[in-house]
């Protein structure tokens, strides 16, 4: 076996995916130069794989968990878009997730927009618990933490129609959010913008600001939250409904004077 | 590929996704609480940021919801859910790398291009060695020592033959070794 073949097969041995001969041993024990090249590369790979990872959180875990049983109960039901079979199939989807004609429909609006992801507001506005997070407003008004406005961005409309159905799921875990949020002394403020089109104002450029961007997205609604600091407004953000269901969230630090 | 010990009645994570499949939503839950730590490492590696990890660790089991039905079963489910974990970590460096374009940032060549550029530790020089290499040879490197996953898996997840992953593979450690005594160099010139 030469230096070169020796060396080949070290690196098959130390990456996991190599089985030893039986002329590899003897070659290093022969050979000073490929010794040291092994002592090297085994210190190397083992830099690699002690390099320092900090754990997941697991309060984000587990709200995570809980988010996807969610949607999967929701998404079980409506039955998924399954793409066509190929290796960058998943490359073909945005960060923000697309779920089946029917749930994107539902949250891209159209005539029955009421009964999008953002009826959600006018449900807490009129809940009993909507009465709970007054209280909450005010408590959350002696808070010193920074405020953070989350901007709910739904997908361009499609103008096509959803059941009630899926009204209803919606709304029941975007208002389990929102109470959890509450009883976390979270919450300042949560509105739901109006379906209608609304009135644009300016230069063109308005329409890239953050009522309608570039891509089409539309501002629906916010929630306004108490949160240590951008991350941990992120941290909050993911735990929501909101992204399993297809709409983006820009956050925003409110500045306080 | 790691060996996991589990009694002869728990199903497997093919049996799991089977379920899911069908329509069992509860299904999802043991295959999250198993699998969801090794994605996030793997993410963590592949796109450097942790908090991204998270985003993507939701990402990659909401895509296993979405293509449910594409799991045929043709390879392990552990290397299928790397191959969703591997293209959402593709379109996360996409996505970044499009708003730098957007923003126009000029790219800095002192900073690494993953934005780390810390190296006075060993670590951190390890660090920074590693984001210098391409990124699909980093991928496989990182997959091959960090994952325990055999040239063959590696393959079915990026999409490539064996015999490429194997060169890359050892491309890669050749290159990383070289950048690595090449910054430490630098930093003991300093």
């Amino acid at each position: 076996m030469t230096c070169e073949q020796a060396c080949e097969t070290l690196l098959d041995e130390l990456l996991g995916s190599g089985e030893r001969t039986a002329s590899t041993p003897d070659h290093f024990e022969s050979c000073p130069s490929c010794r040291s090249e092994r002592r090297a590369m085994k210190e190397l790979i083992s830099r690699v794989r002690a390099l320092q990872m900090a754990p997941p959180d697991p309060q984000v875990i587990s709200a995570m968990r809980e988010t996807l049983l969610a949607a999967a109960r929701d998404t079980t039901g409506l039955g998924i878009e399954t793409p066509p079979p190929g290796i960058h199939e998943t490359a073909r989807v945005r960060r923000t997730p697309r779920m089946n004609p029917r749930w994107t429909r539902f949250l891209a609006g159209g005539a029955a927009a009421a009964a999008g992801a953002l009826i959600t507001f006018a449900v807490m506005r009129s809940s009993p618990a909507r009465a709970r997070g007054a209280e909450t407003t005010i408590s959350t008004a002696m808070d010193t933490r920074p405020r953070f406005m989350l901007l709910l961005l739904d997908p361009a409309p499609s103008g096509l129609q959803s059941t009630a159905e899926e009204v209803r799921r919606v709304v029941a875990v975007h208002r389990a959010w929102a109470d959890r949020l509450r009883s976390d002394g979270r919450l300042v403020l949560a509105e739901k913008l109006s379906d209608d089109p609304g009135r644009l104002l300016g230069s063109a450029r308005a329409s890239d600001t953050l009522a309608y961007t570039r891509s089409g997205d539309r501002l629906g609604g916010f929630y306004i939250i108490r949160a240590d600091s951008y991350d941990d407004a992120k941290r909050v953000a993911r735990t929501g409904p909101a992204l399993p269901l297809g709409e983006r969230i820009e956050i925003r630090l409110i500045e306080d004077n | 590929m790691p060996v996991v010990n589990r009694s002869p009645s728990m199903p497997t994570d093919e049996m799991l996704m089977g379920r899911v499949a069908a329509g069992d939503a509860d299904a999802l839950g043991p295959l999250f609480d198993r699998h969801h730590a090794s994605i996030y490492a793997l993410c963590t590696r592949l796109c450097g940021d942790d908090h991204t990890a998270s985003d993507l660790v939701q990402e990659v089991f909401l895509r296993v919801l979405r293509f449910k039905e594409s799991f045929r079963g043709d390879s392990s489910f552990r290397t299928w859910l790397y191959r969703i974990a591997h293209n959402a970590c593709i379109d996360e460096r996409r996505r970044v790398q499009s708003s730098r374009e957007e923003a126009l940032i000029e790219p800095d060549s002192v900073v690494a291009p993953d934005g780390r550029h810390d190296t006075s530790s060993r670590e951190a020089t390890l660090d920074a060695a590693l984001s210098r290499l391409a990124p699909d040879a980093r991928d496989v490197l990182l997959m091959a020592c960090c994952d325990g996953l055999t040239y063959r898996q590696i393959a079915s997840v990026v999409g490539a033959t064996e015999g490429a992953v194997r060169v890359r593979a050892h491309r890669a450690l050749r290159k990383l070794r070289s950048l690595v005594e090449k910054l430490e160099e630098q930093r003991n010139d300093v």
